[in-house]
């Protein structure tokens, strides 16, 4: 017998196959001649040939094929089941729908992937601004779809797992409280439903219910005057104990009150340290709490080593804060690590590379750029930063309004340290055309924005004073610039400056002293 | 080893179902001759049909990868679909019980479907002898077949041995609990 009749399938791959099709039929032609019985080869060839139908297993097999014809007949006639149809046809039909759901679900899911990728490397900015995109891209997802089929599903959603990261972000980059603030926002006061922002609330309640209990101190003493901060103090310490007001606001609100006061910074380094205790006796992490402000305190008196510390803390959790790299690169400079702090300046840039917003990320090399002496890439590079702003293409309505506010927040501050380049460098008219383009642009933001500006930051209020006041001193002006010079200063009263700029305008200390320690600005 | 085999394929039976009628419906325009009476039987052919044996290429090649092709494209975006709803846009009950219900179905019907996508040992073993051993099809034929054939040759032992369903099922753990 042959392969062919064998199905095919050669002998040491298939020996089953090969058994099953060859156990009625009797040896090979070939053995039977080795055998040498001549005589009986016919017979036998003609019986080998013959091959039993293997469906009804009693018929004579079709020549080439397995089954004989009534049973190949019968078989070929067998329908496919209805459910089978159904189920067919109704997979494929479905598959278009979840085609569709699938690929519209591409690009918001990518986003909470890109989210939890910022999310696990700390960069707390870029993951908010991802989880951010996601929801959004689903809304606009459903407004399209319902725009073209005038329907009004949400065949797209966010869950509430995504918003919970988002939540979480805010409170890496901010406070619990914030975050508190977000919900509510977001989600309206009725926050029952959503397990999540149980802690939050209560970390709200708990600061509510302290502050509420020394709004009428802090008035006291800081608005009224009716009460001594010695006293104000004492009746804060009082509240310790006080069923519902915990240890840890005591504490804080204790440092608020110094810090309002402008206590030494000796005291309030106390007063934090008290604070850190309370919130390591809580066994909850109130590091948001009490980092910052203790890291400030701590590069205020000199301890820029242990400053640096914490300023690690909050860089862990959230690599994105601006204010504790700013401060970290600070107490570098300080030490005399330039190459350390120029580590940290890339690396906070690098967090921001794919952000939408660059301000911090620029405003972060400008400062270390000028606190290094590189005055003339300083100067460039706030020309960079100005003219880096382009519209948008994407979402029109919502990111022109991002837009204009980071375009003019932009211009506005790189005018500004563009200024105190200037000022540093002598070109006193070039410092005051600067500062009064910032003022513009502050103006523009408040008016049209109505957002806290930094009209009333003392890094702005001091940096357009003091360029006005060298303006006057030791330039020659036009009517027209003079004019400009005497409404600056008209704004303020003299002698209500800080210590550093009152010293440079006395001639006691030189620009360039003044922002190559300490804060690094006019504050 | 088929009991759990069966077991793979009842826990999978839209998929199955819908891989044996993709194998029926190959059969039928093959002209194959097909024994079974259903999809889902207690045998080791369960969630397959049994046919005729196929001597030639091009009908071996069709039979073994054509079911399998058509449940990888449909069961992919049923998994997609469900799974990335599930997983990255977090719908939990809290939120829309027939949101989340829908997804859950529709990651179901999808991951069943991507567990059925390899034809039976027997299939595989024959499109493998018949491309690879007795070189029958043209030379073209068999180059641009070896991938498929090899990977379902491949996937007909992991789809017996259920380890497909297993490492389904350790993958979505996997992803929904790091």
């Amino acid at each position: 017998m042959d392969k062919e009749i064998l199905n095919g399938i050669p002998e040491e791959e298939n020996e089953e196959t090969v058994q099953e099709n060859t156990q009625d039929a009797p040896e090979t032609e070939e053995e039977t001649t080795e055998n040498g019985v001549d005589t009986e080869t016919e017979d036998t060839t003609e019986k080998e040939d013959v091959v039993i139908c293997s469906y009804c297993g009693e018929n004579i097999a079709s020549e080439g094929s397995e089954y004989c014809s009534v049973c190949e007949k019968a078989l070929l006639k067998k329908r496919i089941p209805f459910t089978g149809w159904f189920m067919g046809v109704a997979a494929l039909l479905f598959s278009v729908a979840a085609f569709v759901l699938a690929v519209a679900l591409l690009v918001p899911s990518g986003y909470v992937w890109l989210g939890d990728r910022y999310s696990k490397s700390g960069n707390m900015h870029m993951a908010y601004e991802a989880y951010m995109d996601a929801a959004q891209e689903a809304e606009n997802f459903n407004a399209n779809i319902n725009t073209l089929l005038g329907t009004d599903y949400r065949i797209l959603s966010t869950g509430q797992g995504v918003y919970e990261k988002m939540i979480s972000t805010v409170e890496k980059y901010y406070s619990p409280i914030d975050a508190y603030y977000f919900i509510q926002n977001f989600f309206g006061t009725d926050t029952d439903n959503l397990s999540f922002a149980k802690k939050y609330e209560t970390m709200y309640n708990d600061n509510y219910t302290a502050f509420t209990a020394m709004s009428s101190i802090f008035s006291g003493v800081l608005e009224k005057g009716t009460m001594k901060p010695d006293e104000a103090f004492k009746k804060i310490e009082a509240l310790r104990g006080t069923e519902g007001i915990k240890d840890i606001f005591v504490d804080y609100y204790k440092f608020a009150l110094a810090y309002e006061l402008g206590e030494p910074v000796e005291t309030q380094l106390e007063i934090l340290r008290a604070l850190e205790k309370s919130a390591e006796k809580s066994g909850e992490d109130y590091g948001w709490i009490y980092y910052q402000p203790l890291a400030q305190a701590l590069y205020d008196s000199g301890e820029y080593e242990q400053a640096i510390a914490y300023l690690d803390k909050i860089i862990a959790k959230n690599a994105s804060d601006y204010a504790s790299n700013d401060l970290k690169m600070r107490a570098q400079l300080s030490l005399g690590d330039e190459e350390g702090a120029g580590k940290t300046v890339e690396k906070f840039k690098s967090v921001y590379t794919n952000s939408e917003v660059q301000y911090y990320s620029d405003l972060i090399q400008v400062e270390y750029l000028r606190a290094t002496g590189k005055y003339d890439e300083a100067k460039a590079f706030c020309v960079e930063a100005i003219n880096r702003e382009e519209i948008p293409q994407t979402n029109a309505v919502v990111n022109l309004v991002f837009f204009l506010e980071n375009k003019l927040l932009t211009a506005s501050e790189f005018n500004r340290q563009s200024a105190l380049v200037d000022m540093i460098n002598g070109d006193y008219e070039a410092a005051f055309t600067s500062m009064m383009e910032a003022y513009q642009m502050e103006s523009y933001y408040a008016y049209y924005m109505q957002g806290a500006s930094s009209l009333n930051e003392p890094t702005f209020y001091n940096a357009l004073y003091l360029s006005a006041k060298l303006m006057e001193k030791n330039v020659e002006m036009t009517e027209e610039t003079k004019a400009d010079v005497e409404y600056v200063l008209s704004m303020f009263e003299a002698g209500t400056m800080s210590d550093g700029v009152e010293a440079i305008i006395s001639g006691e200390t030189t620009v360039e002293e003044v922002l190559m320690k300490g804060e690094f600005d006019l504050a | 080893m088929t009991v759990l085999y069966i077991a793979s394929k009842i826990l999978t039976f839209p998929g199955a179902y819908v891989k044996a009628f993709w194998e029926h419906l190959t059969c039928k325009l093959l002209g194959l001759p097909v024994e079974s009476e259903g999809y889902i039987r207690f045998d080791e052919a369960c969630g397959h049909v049994e046919h005729a044996f196929i001597r030639k290429g091009w009908p071996a090649y069709l039979v073994a990868t054509g079911p399998g092709f058509m449940n990888f494209n449909i069961g992919l975006w049923f998994f997609f679909a469900g799974f990335l709803n599930l997983r990255f846009m977090e719908i939990r009950p809290s939120d829309s019980m027939v949101s989340f219900v829908v997804s859950v179905i529709v990651a179901y019907i999808g991951i069943s479907m991507l567990c059925n996508v390899f034809p039976l040992v027997d299939d595989a073993m024959n499109l493998y002898d018949l491309l690879y051993r007795q070189k029958k099809g043209n030379i073209m034929g068999r180059i641009f077949g070896f991938i498929p054939a090899v990977i379902a040759y491949a996937g007909s032992f992991l789809e017996k041995y259920c380890i497909t369903v297993i490492l389904w099922a350790v993958a979505m753990v996997l992803a929904f609990v790091l």
